[in-house]
């Protein structure tokens, strides 16, 4: 079978779909269309896959409900560093706090790995997140009994556990900024900005629930990446 | 009593009273006896478990129950070859598998545990008879006691010593009885459904197979999950021994259901024709249906397990060639998320940050196209024009005034107020001297004149105090300025006016 120019530009189309988060694709639209034959059409697929190779991207995926998933390989003009998010001027601390916040989202929503091979939907509410992530740090604290005392080596979680949970608004409902309520609102509101969660306002002002691609992500390059990282970090204080 | 659990045993003693409900199932009552000494053939085997102890056997260590139906296994396997095993090959083949269950690798006590084992399927405490249990025979007249006596294993004399036979209820029960699923809940629904169609229960029986049918459904959905993910990706199942199994399975239990169920309908069809309650004729009629809708679901998961492979090879050859999933199944609470907690802020930062940045996807980076960006550079600088404001019209100031009275009206008017000058006026008298007013003088505008009077009369009663530098006005406005009204207490009513009556006078007049 051979490839036409309009089946290259197809191809393209549907790149370009993936590369909106807003875009949804239906059974009739043209977004629809191209998902259907990228799942059914073998060179079609083959096309679309080496297109966004070449531009730096990866498709991990094509949920029926999400469309096609892709992601950055490492140097992609594409790529995203959380320096470039909404939330400028971000202290290290607030980094810290935003990626133990990602992490807790996953933890919470994946509580088994096998969760992350089900389509299940998966529903996050910041409270009951910050409960979560408190706990865990209960958990962990009472585990390894480290009172965090070291100001140089103080531990991730004390910079989460310090940090008052709720701080009111001067004039409006909802946290304010500097609690962490607040920093995961930030993060959640990343998520939806980028396709991988949606607010669910009618199980609560404050609760949303995680697309496909979230999931996706995190089982197919977050979590490998993240834990290449923790071992590199645990041998560099291995050595030292 | 207080500070105390109750005695689940502490009840109402009943016995002398007379029994309002009798549940029982005739069915049961007639395989009881078989049932019976089905559980007693187990019961040696429980006894050597139990008394394991006292041998100094490690109960814990050992799985003895195991390690007999493997001594009962061999016995029978052997039997009807030239060279059946041996008591001592016996032992040793148990003890190399007790072997195995004990992490000591202490075979002194694997070939005890065998010994004990044989003995006791032997019954070597008390000198390899058959074992002797008492069945209580309730449903008899009168009731009686039964001897049930048998063997498990027994010895037999040969040229190569002792060799071991299995006994018939050994091999039936150990073998075959025991050889049965018993975590198969669909399988022990159907036995309750036969039962209860014995006992003629057939509401219960109804209620048994719409059970039966859930568990047909989770069978079909579970299928239906399986090939949905294989669509997904083939390797989320396992197609090599899982799948095919279920499969199997599945085709299997259709073909036994749809037989049993076809044989159960015929079975309560055959006893609608013949039953005269019309109570139970209702309950086997719904249950007929309940069957057949069962089977309905019974053939939609042998379609479903049928369209099975074919998703598969169609699945295989679509994502054949596609890019290897790189699916990790990690645990991110255990892996990543607890471990991060711990790490000193500056490790931690460094994989949150990787998590991060991967979990977030992507930018779309904005591209300036080089003519776009001379353009811009070269446009001139954008001037604001200022708004323009157009001042309203007033418009010619020598067109006549829409709302001024013409002329003749008001020398009409001017005329009747000046009765006032020389003495007080009551505005009746001004208004009907305005209403007898020639219209032909006032060009028709006649009530006209008697508006301007009446405005001057009120005009008059509470005056406009002139702003300091104004200059006074003449013609009407001047004589206007000169009168002044006081109520009189009396009313006037005309047509047009109506109200508190007025008297009209000069001032210049009173001064």
């Amino acid at each position: 079978m051979s490839i036409s120019l309009e089946d290259v530009r197809h191809a393209a189309e549907l790149v370009s779909f993936g590369l909106r988060h807003g875009a949804r694709p239906t059974d009739g639209n043209p977004y629809g269309l191209l998902l259907h034959r990228y799942r059914t059409e073998t060179v079609f697929r083959d096309l679309v896959d080496v297109l966004a190779s070449g531009f730096g991207l990866v498709v991990l995926g094509t949920p029926a409900r999400t469309g096609i998933v892709v992601t950055t390989q490492p140097g992609s003009v594409f790529a995203l560093r959380t320096s470039d998010l909404r939330s400028t001027n971000m202290s290290p601390d607030d980094k810290l706090v935003a990626g133990l916040v990602t992490l807790a989202i996953a933890a919470y929503a994946f509580p088994h790995p096998r969760d992350l091979d089900s389509t299940d939907v998966k529903i996050i509410e910041v409270v009951a997140l910050d409960t979560f992530i408190r706990s865990a740090i209960t958990r962990v604290a009472a585990t390894t009994g480290d009172d965090g005392n070291d100001a140089q080596a103080r531990r991730a979680a004390d910079v989460y556990d310090r940090m008052s949970a709720f701080l009111p608004k001067a004039n409006q409902a909802g946290p304010a900024k500097g609690c962490t309520q607040w920093a995961i609102g930030e993060v959640l509101g990343w998520l939806v900005d980028r396709g991988a969660a949606r607010p669910a306002p009618t199980m609560g002002a404050t609760t949303y629930q995680l697309t496909d691609r979230f999931r996706l992500l995190v089982a197919d390059v977050g979590g490998g990446e993240a834990l290449e990282a923790l071992r590199t970090a645990r041998r560099e204080s291995e050595t030292t | 009593m207080h500070g105390q659990p109750p005695d689940l045993f502490t009840v109402k003693d009943t016995s002398s009273e007379p029994s309002t409900i009798e549940i029982r199932s005739p069915a049961a009552d007639a395989s009881a006896r078989a049932r019976w000494r089905a559980l007693v053939l187990t019961d040696p085997v429980a006894r050597l478990v139990r008394n394991a102890a006292h041998a100094g056997i490690d109960d814990e260590v050992f799985d003895l129950r195991q390690l007999a139906l493997a001594a009962i296994d061999v016995a029978v396997a052997s039997m009807g070859f030239a060279r059946q095993v041996t008591l001592a090959q016996l032992v040793d083949t148990v003890a190399g598998l007790a072997r195995l269950m004990d992490d000591r690798d202490d075979s002194t006590a694997a070939i005890e545990a065998a010994r004990w084992v044989v003995r006791g399927l032997l019954n070597d405490a008390e000198n390899q008879s058959k074992f002797v249990y008492v069945f209580h025979d309730v449903r008899a007249a009168p009731r009686r006691r039964e001897e049930y006596a048998f063997k498990l294993l027994s010895l037999q004399d040969s040229p190569s010593g002792a060799v071991v036979q299995a006994s018939p209820q050994a091999v039936m029960l150990y073998l075959n009885g025991l050889n049965l699923d018993v975590d198969d809940a669909e399988e022990a629904l159907s036995v309750v459904l036969r039962r209860q169609l014995d006992d003629r229960r057939f509401e219960a029986a109804g209620r048994t197979a719409e059970t039966a049918e859930r568990a047909s459904v989770a069978m079909a959905a579970t299928l239906a999950e399986i090939v949905e993910s294989t669509r997904r990706d083939v390797r989320s199942a396992d197609w090599l021994v899982d799948v095919p199994a279920r499969l199997a399975r599945a085709r299997k239990h259709v073909k036994a259901r749809v037989e049993a169920d076809g044989e159960v309908i015929g079975h309560v069809m055959s006893g609608i024709d013949a039953e005269s309650d019309a109570a139970v004729r209702r309950a086997s009629g719904d249950l007929v249906e309940t069957l057949q809708r069962i089977r309905d679901v019974h053939l939609d998961l042998a379609s479903r397990a049928a369209g099975a492979r074919e998703v598969l090879q169609q699945a295989q050859l679509r994502q054949v060639f596609s890019r290897p999933v790189r699916l990790r199944l990690l645990n991110v609470e255990r892996e990543l998320f607890e471990p991060i907690l711990t790490m000193t802020t500056a490790e931690a930062q460094t994989v949150g940050e990787a998590f991060t940045d991967r979990i977030l996807g992507f930018r779309l980076p904005r591209i300036l196209h080089l003519g776009d960006l001379v353009d811009t550079l070269l446009a001139p600088t954008r001037q604001v024009a200022p708004i323009e404001y157009v001042p309203e019209d007033p418009g010619e100031a020598d067109e006549a005034d829409a709302q001024a009275y013409p002329p003749e009206v008001i020398a009409a008017a001017t005329r009747i107020l000046r009765q006032a000058e020389h003495e007080p006026v009551p505005l009746t008298q001004l208004v009907d001297a305005a209403t007898a007013v020639d219209p032909e003088e006032v060009g028709g505008a006649v009530e006209d004149v008697i508006e301007l009077v009446t405005l001057a009369a009120l005009w008059a009663y509470a005056p406009d105090v002139p702003e300091p530098g104004d200059s006074p006005t003449a013609g009407i406005d001047t004589l206007i300025a000169a009168l002044a009204a006081e109520r009189t207490g009396q009313t006037i009513d005309r047509p047009t006016v109506w109200g508190n009556q007025l008297m009209i006078s000069s001032t210049e007049a009173a001064s």
